[in-house]
């Protein structure tokens, strides 16, 4: 019998592939011919026992596991911390702790976007990915800081910073709670 | 240019939080934190493949493959946003970019330990097998051009 997650994304196979005309669906089959030159099939288990071993759509490695990886392979770092800084403190219980949580929350950087008096600009609907502040906020853009454009990566860093403080009141009560029971 | 500090401490303690709500299945609030990062620091493969994910189960698959592909700019060798990639671009129907996606994901697995890479082997195969017994049911609908 197939599991269910396996017959789901069948159905959902079929149904896209019955919504094409008849010779991209030729086509789709002619994309898929690699699989049996790579004989992928057998290092598979049976589709019987798919349901508790394939990750669930959408699956992303865990922080350390995708890092490790994206090191080796030199991917791009991003601009704040290089990848094997980064690496080195997930591995550490640090990272998990209400401390380095706390002292985020106090670097200041909502503060200072909120010391910024934007003129309201024209309103405009917010772009599929948000500006990046260090490029709005750049040497030559700041002399002209455009509001509609700031705006919305201004309330995106507010909205980072309000789930943050959700979690830091969590995890003090948590901690307050514990506090409690060993003195019990 | 960089504009603010951030210890590598501080974003450790945001990614690993950003990920929890993630794997507890609290989309909106790992959003909120992965949508944040991006505005501070756009050009971290994990920050956008994670939110590749995160709209991929929201099923915002156009915003989804617009994350997954800048990850890629950033990580070419990401197996997870290829697989997942893959896999949005197998429910659309457009199944050539999804083989590229998924045969480029099995071809990184060379040690087979990825569990995005499983998922890979797991999808082609269902897809041709799909395809293939579409074609037997309905062959007329399927007629080569």
């Amino acid at each position: 019998m197939v599991p269910e997650n396996v017959k789901a994304v069948q159905e959902e196979i079929i149904e896209a592939a019955l919504s094409q005309p008849p010779e991209s669906i030729e086509q789709a089959i002619r994309s898929f011919d690699w699989i049996s030159r790579m004989e992928i099939q057998s290092e598979v288990p049976a589709l019987t026992t798919a349901e508790k071993t394939m990750p669930p759509p959408g699956f992303v490695a865990e922080p350390i596991d995708y890092l490790v990886i994206a090191e080796a392979n030199q991917a791009s770092a991003g601009e704040l911390v290089p990848l094997d800084e980064l690496t080195s403190a997930l591995q550490s219980q640090d990272a998990r702790s209400q401390k380095a949580l706390d002292s985020f929350l106090q670097t200041g950087i909502q503060e200072s976007l909120r010391s910024f008096k934007l003129r309201p600009g024209t309103k405009i609907s917010p772009p599929e990915i948000l500006e990046p502040l260090n490029e709005l906020l750049s040497a030559d853009q700041i002399k002209n800081l455009n509001a509609s454009r700031l705006q919305p990566s201004i309330d995106a860093v507010n909205e980072l910073y309000s789930t943050l403080k959700k979690v830091q009141n969590g995890m003090t009560h948590l901690e307050l709670n514990r506090l409690r029971m060993i003195r019990a | 240019m960089q504009v603010f500090d951030i210890t590598k401490w501080q974003l450790a303690s945001v990614i690993a939080c950003g990920y929890n709500f993630f794997s507890e299945g609290r989309l909106e609030e790992a959003k909120k934190i992965f949508e944040g990062l991006a505005v501070l620091d756009p050009n971290h493969p994990y920050v956008q493949t994670m939110l590749g994910a995160i709209y991929q189960r929201m099923k915002q698959y156009d915003r989804a493959i617009v994350r997954y592909t800048f990850a890629l700019k950033l990580h070419p060798n990401d197996v997870c946003a290829l697989t997942n990639r893959g896999e949005i671009y197998l429910m659309l129907g457009r199944f050539t970019e999804a083989a590229d996606d998924l045969k480029r994901a099995l071809q990184l697995d060379s040690q087979k330990k990825t569990p995005a890479a499983y998922r890979a082997r797991l999808l082609s195969i269902v897809a041709a097998e799909s395809l293939q017994s579409l074609r037997q049911k309905h062959p007329a609908q399927t007629k080569s051009s």
